[in-house]
């Protein structure tokens, strides 16, 4: 597995989630997934981590109708890849073009080398490897937040 | 790749790290979501297949894969990327084969999360051979 992917196994400080919690409570959190059960996981985990807005969206049209469209901008994506109407990697593409600062973790069963080198390419700043455990994704939203533990 | 057949059904050590990561009306959720995502799944694969429209057929033996794999069912998420593995290889005979493996897996995985069997289990005609 390449290394700029976050293991399952990572392992997690009780500080370091306290950080994350008070870096994550003010930012808008956007959950982009097509089947209705990793969408409810995903937001009810970062949710637990200390999010308090969190939007979910069942592909990148609809990330974008209820985000972008609307003039509200997500400060951190969490997004699988396939998905039908707009995938992954044309969401980050479109969101990375117009709004730089954004962070953009992509969430996937994807985990060889050309996928990751892809997404890094078009910007990606976080890639989790399904199936992810709350560890994996809060090391990685550490990361793109910038909090240590 | 780990055969599927020797997977639980059901991976209890993700189920008790969920309880522990979720509060209880996402726990309860989440199952619910997981049901409705299996048969709407088998249902988009069965259709796909009758179609011969292997990007919906694709896109739904990968999705199906994820959400299994995230909580848990590791039997019906081993197959589903054993098939994952057929879709990338176009190689659709053998996940025509498997399709009776595939709904009886799934069947298992809905009587795990207390649902009954799929919505069209008497009509798998629809799954050329």
């Amino acid at each position: 597995m390449p290394a700029f992917i976050v293991p399952k196994e990572a392992i997690m400080s009780e500080k370091l989630e306290q950080a994350i919690a008070a870096a994550i409570a003010d930012k808008l959190v956007l959950v982009v997934e097509d089947t209705s059960s990793s969408r409810i996981l995903v937001s009810g985990l970062v949710r637990g981590l200390g999010a308090h807005r969190v939007v979910s969206a069942t592909d990148g049209v609809d990330a974008l109708a209820k985000t972008v469209d609307k003039g509200l901008v997500p400060d951190v994506v969490l997004c699988d890849w396939v998905m039908p109407n707009m995938d992954g990697l044309e969401l980050l593409t479109r969101i990375k073009a117009a709004h730089s600062a954004v962070k953009f973790i992509m969430m996937t069963v994807k985990t060889e080398a050309e996928a990751v080198i892809m997404a890094r390419q078009h910007g990606v700043d976080g890639y989790v490897a399904k199936p992810f455990s709350r560890d994996s994704l809060m090391a990685s939203l550490a990361k793109v937040l910038g909090v240590s533990g | 790749m780990a055969d599927w057949r020797q997977a639980p059904v059901v991976d209890d050590a993700v189920t008790t790290q969920l309880r522990q990561d979720l509060d209880e009306d996402d726990f309860v959720l989440v199952h619910a979501a997981l049901a409705d995502d299996i048969r709407g799944r088998m249902a988009e694969l069965a259709a796909a297949l009758a179609a011969d429209d292997t990007e919906t057929a694709r896109r739904a033996i990968h999705s199906l894969k994820g959400a299994a794999l995230n909580l848990g069912h590791a039997r019906l998420g081993l197959l589903c990327s054993h098939l994952n593995q057929c879709a990338l290889a176009s190689d659709w005979s053998a996940i025509r084969s498997a399709w009776n493996d595939l709904r009886a897996v799934s069947s298992a995985s809905l009587a795990a999360l207390g649902h009954g069997g799929l919505a069209f289990d008497g009509d798998s005609s629809i799954v050329r051979h």
